[in-house]
């Protein structure tokens, strides 16, 4: 397959720039998470959301008589699922002695099993179009319309743009919550700001990339970027650019193999990122790393008989 | 002589030292008739169950440096959380007074991730974040004033080095910084001393003494006493769920130290 006909055709152009655009806004936005170290929240969202999904899809059916699975439904139903588990579980960590990490995993698995529960209760009923409810597991990007590139293109642009115009209350948060409340932001209102352009940049995703891997797409780019970065100003555009890029690439190979699916394709690509720069990135990689570890035992071999002051002299 | 104790009349080349011996005589002069700058009422603060100090009164004078003292856990931090607004008080008011600006903080060192990719520049910056709101970019004037405040900490050949590559001694200097950046005239400082070498407490120390002559209403916790005592005008000793306030020479006596810390011997400390 030729980068030319990628573009061409119809159906590979939406997957193409769709899951470029998914890549573009989890990295952006999952740079804060990263910097926050609570990366893990992004998976809260994501596997959370499935809850949200199905429930939202029960709710569209049934009461407003609508179709469950169009993508802004699944945006309103996971988004609102997605921001309450990261706030519950926020909470829980401050208002108890449960730690952050423990707080996450807890609400993660509830929210999923519940999510589990509902899907097979739904898949067991006669609800009209239920059929493709499990796919939101796994993700299936060969679906995604030009309705959806175009919902897609204004929440992600949406969440980017809120990231601009707040980005210094964003900034002073992540870094110094204590501080930053000094210099009158209302932290309370900023996190959950903040949480919701993230749980939004994700939510975008499950339908292309599923409930289970788009946490890869907010975890992975922040990870490579931090390694060649070190502003926060950069960081952020190069997370995004490096999530828009591994998006698009992954699923260039996966459309040129053909029988295997984008969402993990993807998923390896960004790993694959991850990897490169941990290894080569200038200054903080480990490559770096031995390369300091070895000129200072040069350093040190070369001049045996004198004492630590004397050394740093010549 | 002890450190601290300069007899009227002699002149120091110290100017924080003859700034404070000017400072007590004229507090001494206008007793306790200022409005205080801070008003602590009845304050009560727990963490769950637990009260970590109930029915708590001190009064903090304006354009004075007061050291808060006080062993591990009497709730030092807890306090300055509570005056800052960042820990909610279960019952009891703190009231700040004639408060043009935002308060400058400085909080301890530990609490920050060292790793955020961020330059001193960039962080001294930030404490100008506070006349910005939460829209606008800084200006020219802004990076002027964070300029200002790194030249007056003593670290302006830093601004551009991340912060992970910075001391112990460079990492307060940069907090202490973006204190200056917030253009407040008072300032809370927690634990500045902390862990620092001669070079930066001497920074800290002459950056105290010029904000303190320009007028500034400064709160430091401490725990040297000898240094609160030869530093600071006023102090607050908290200890037992209380608090001593009053000049040093008055509230840091062996008594009031002994007391607060539950120990028998720390007079020493002081002499």
């Amino acid at each position: 397959m030729t980068l030319w006909s990628l573009l061409t055709e119809h159906s590979y152009r939406m997957v193409l720039f769709g899951t470029g655009i998914i890549g573009l806004g989890a990295g952006a936005l999952g740079a804060f998470t990263y910097l926050r170290r609570q990366s893990l929240l992004a998976d809260v969202v994501s596997h959370s959301s499935l809850l949200g999904i199905v429930g939202g899809f029960a709710l569209a059916v049934t009461v407003f008589g609508i179709d469950g699975r169009s993508l802004p439904v699944l945006i309103l139903g996971a988004g609102l699922v997605g921001l309450g588990a990261s706030l519950l579980a926020n909470a829980i960590a401050r208002r108890s002695r449960v730690g952050i990490d423990a707080a996450m995993a807890i609400i993660l698995a509830l929210c999923f099993g519940a999510g589990m529960v509902l899907l097979r209760l739904i898949q067991k009923s006669s609800l009209p179009g239920k059929g493709g409810l499990g796919a939101y597991l796994f993700g299936s990007a060969a679906t995604i319309t030009r309705a959806d590139l175009i919902t897609t293109a204004i929440f992600s642009g949406g969440a980017i743009i809120v990231v601009l115009l707040l980005w210094k209350p964003f900034v002073a948060v992540t870094f110094d919550a204590a501080f930053a409340r000094q210099l009158g932001y209302r932290v309370g209102l900023v996190d959950a700001v903040m949480f919701a352009t993230m749980v939004i940049a994700i939510v975008v995703g499950i339908k292309a990339v599923g409930v289970i891997l788009m946490v890869a797409f907010a975890i992975a780019p922040p990870a490579a970027a931090r390694q060649w970065t070190r502003k926060v100003g950069p960081m952020v555009s190069l997370s995004g650019a490096f999530g828009a890029l591994g998006a698009m690439t992954g699923t260039w190979i996966s459309v040129s193999i053909g029988s295997v699916p984008t969402g993990p394709v993807i998923v390896l690509v960004l790993t694959a990122l991850v990897f490169i720069s941990l290894f080569f990135a200038p200054r903080r990689s480990l490559a770096a790393r031995w390369r300091r570890a070895r000129r200072g035992r040069a350093a040190l071999q070369t001049a045996p008989a004198a004492t630590p002051w004397e050394a740093g002299r010549s | 002589m002890r450190p601290g104790l300069i007899p009227d009349g002699t002149t120091d080349p110290d100017p924080l030292q003859h700034s404070i011996s000017l400072r007590r005589r004229a507090a001494a002069e206008k007793g306790s008739l200022m409005t205080p700058a801070i008003s602590i009422r009845d304050l009560t603060v727990s963490y769950g169950e637990i009260p970590v100090f109930s029915g708590l009164s001190a009064d903090i004078a304006p354009g004075r440096i007061t050291g808060l003292v006080g062993p591990n856990g009497c709730g030092k931090s807890t306090l300055l959380g509570a005056v800052l607004g960042s820990v909610p008080a279960r019952s009891g008011t703190v009231t700040i007074s004639h408060r043009t600006t935002a308060i400058g903080y400085m909080p301890q060192t530990a609490g920050v991730d060292w790793d955020f990719p961020i330059t001193v520049a960039d962080t001294v910056l930030m404490g100008t974040y506070g006349s910005l709101g939460w829209f606008a970019r800084p200006r020219a004037a802004h990076r002027e004033r964070a300029a200002a405040a790194l030249e007056e900490a003593g670290i302006s050949e830093l601004a551009r080095h991340p912060i992970g590559e910075l001391s112990g001694g460079q990492r307060k200097r940069t907090f202490l910084a973006r204190l200056l950046a917030q253009d407040s005239d008072l300032l809370i400082m927690d634990e500045p001393f902390a862990g620092v070498d001669t070079r930066s407490e001497a920074a800290i120390r002459s950056v105290l003494a010029r904000r303190h002559a320009a007028g500034s209403t400064i709160v430091l916790v401490h725990h040297d006493l000898g240094a609160v005592s030869e530093l600071c005008h006023e102090a607050i000793v908290l200890g037992g769920g209380q608090a001593v306030t009053g000049p040093v020479d008055e509230v840091l006596t062996a008594a009031v130290i002994d007391r607060a810390y539950g120990l028998g011997r720390t007079h020493e400390v002081l002499q």
